[in-house]
């Protein structure tokens, strides 16, 4: 078995599209589209890297890295923000925040590839 | 210093040479000699009356404009301009002669700047629907998203290695459905950011219409007067189709006015008080600021002094119900805090009656009465919402030392006031009475 990702997005169709490419790659693809249990869904699954949309259903992805890099069992865990907001004060808060990495929407999937093998083999 | 009237001779020579004549063709015209025209045209000699008439109609100027030349508000207007571009080196000292000289240019450049704030307005009021309106966002949102998931699958179908028959379908049936998706969140957007119908005037803001409305007439309607006419077809309607939405609550209040205050009792007891809104208050037994929205109707071309209404809210916001020379506060920039209208909110209910002097403007002196009241009945446990309202009455009787007043700190001379904000573009004067209220 691969190295485990969640995917929190809540766009089916771009999820289907990453799983796709991912599984592709030899990655197995957690997938999980609500922002209000999220946290417990990555602290359940403890995967090798999270890839964490901004805006989903019921909290914002920013405050739900927050909150995982709060966590001692999830504060150095990968985490890949996708968003469709490119602002410079957004990007400042994922770094703020602890991402490991920023991707603005949309983006390629050789793009989305390369940073969640970069991410995971460090 | 010259005045506006010893300007008469300037502009007539003015207009003479834009229209091509010598002193001896205008002369002939008007049947005078060459050399009294000269002795006119460097104001030498005062004309009016017949003469004054004959040489406006001549040069197809109005007659006022050619025995007073450009109004105060023209040039006051002009002196805004140049202070909005102080690179310029355009020195305000010289509208004046600007306005009286080159009347249609200086129309043109009024109109030009009224433009430019309008669409400044507009671009702002955009740009904040663009930055903080929630809706916008979403429907953004949705499109970039439907985007997102169009180009990576198209990636994979296109880029990547041939596909099973399974996955192509259901890719394909992920394009289509993102592409239904893009068409309604493309149309939403569009839809959203339209343009606003041709057939509406949106070179003015809400409350602008509302006050360009009134000022047309000029604070006065005749149909909502009382009493009713008995004629069914003049009868007063209970809204004016062509007023702005924005309006009808001001023109409820009139139509209230008005039935209390009826026009022809007021008209005469104002005479016979001398306008004073206290006394005529006490003689109608009504409060003092319907009073003073009641003298605001009064019509200049009745004999009745110039009158200006203003209204303004805790906040500093102006409406201008009836706008008169002199008080032109700027639409983007705060204005002069010592106007009486403000001073009422420090007291509510408390009358102030204060005599303004403008600079510049030859001195142009305005008898101001103001209070502030309630706009909401009571409650307890909440802020009461404060309005303010203020007559302004030209050329007023001799009263108190007049206070200065200006329309915003960049256009007052007063460089030593309390209330100043920002430095002025004026050359400093003396201080008068300049000083907190």
């Amino acid at each position: 078995m691969g190295q485990r990702v969640l995917l929190i997005e809540d766009e089916p169709n771009i999820i289907e599209a990453i799983r796709f490419i991912l599984s592709r790659d030899g990655w197995t693809v957690h997938t999980h589209s609500d922002g209000q249990t999220a946290q417990d869904r990555v602290r359940g699954l403890l995967p090798d890297l999270v890839i964490l949309d901004v805006m989903l259903p019921g909290r914002s992805g920013f405050d739900i890295l927050r909150d995982l890099r709060a966590d001692h069992a999830t504060k150095d865990l990968p985490v890949l923000m996708l968003t469709a907001r490119g602002q410079a004060k957004d990007r400042e808060l994922a770094e703020k925040l602890g991402a490991s990495h920023f991707m603005t929407k949309p983006f390629s999937n050789a793009e989305v590839l390369e940073h969640v093998r970069l991410l995971a083999r460090n | 210093m010259q005045t506006q009237a010893t300007l008469t001779g300037a502009r007539i020579r003015e207009r003479r040479r834009l229209a091509g004549l010598k002193q001896a063709d205008l002369a002939k015209i008007v049947g005078i000699s060459p050399s009294y025209l000269n002795l006119i045209e460097h104001d030498r000699r005062r004309i009016g009356g017949k003469l004054l008439n004959d040489l406006a109609r001549a040069l197809g100027m109005d007659l006022l404009a050619l025995s007073t030349g450009a109004e105060i508000s023209v040039i006051a207007a002009l002196q805004s301009i140049a202070q909005v571009h102080p690179e310029t080196a355009a020195n305000p000292a010289e509208a004046t002669a600007l306005a009286d000289r080159f009347p249609e240019w200086a129309a043109l450049m009024l109109k030009q700047q009224n433009t430019i704030t309008t669409l400044q307005d507009r671009l702002t009021a955009l740009s904040d629907r663009m930055s903080h309106d929630p809706n916008l966002a979403s429907a953004l949102h949705e499109v970039i998203s439907v985007v997102t998931a169009i180009r990576s699958t198209t990636s994979i179908l296109v880029e990547g290695p041939e596909l099973e028959p399974d996955w192509q379908r259901r890719f394909h049936r992920n394009l289509f459905d993102d592409s239904l998706r893009l068409t309604d969140g493309a149309r939403a957007l569009v839809g959203y950011l339209d343009v606003p119908d041709a057939t509406t005037n949106s070179t003015l803001s809400p409350l602008e219409t509302v006050e360009a409305y009134f000022a047309t007439h000029d604070y006065h309607f005749p149909d909502m007067e009382h009493p009713a006419p008995k004629s069914p077809s003049q009868s007063p309607s209970p809204t004016d189709e062509k007023a702005p939405p924005l309006a009808a609550p001001f023109l409820a209040i009139y139509r209230a006015d008005a039935a209390r205050i009826p026009a022809t009792e007021l008209a005469k007891v104002a005479r016979q008080f001398d306008y004073d809104p206290a006394m005529i208050a006490a003689e109608f037994g009504t409060d003092l600021a319907q009073t003073l929205r009641r003298l605001a109707s009064l019509r200049q071309d009745a004999g009745h002094p110039a009158m200006g209404l203003v209204l303004a809210d805790a906040a500093g916001a102006i409406t201008i119900l009836r706008p008169i020379p002199g008080f032109s506060p700027p639409r983007t920039a705060p204005t002069c805090p010592l106007w009486p209208v403000f001073q009422a909110f420090s007291q509510p209910g408390l009358p102030i009656r204060a005599q303004v002097r403008l600079p510049g403007h030859q001195g142009l002196q305005l008898l101001c009465y103001a209070i502030a009241h309630p706009r909401t009945a009571p409650q307890f446990d909440a802020p009461p919402l404060l309005q303010a309202i203020m007559l302004m009455r030209a050329d007023p009787p001799a009263h108190a030392t007049p206070r200065d007043v200006a329309q915003s700190c960049r256009m007052c001379p007063h460089t030593a006031c309390a209330a100043r904000r920002e430095p002025s573009a004026l050359p400093p004067v003396k201080p008068h009475s300049i000083g907190v209220l």
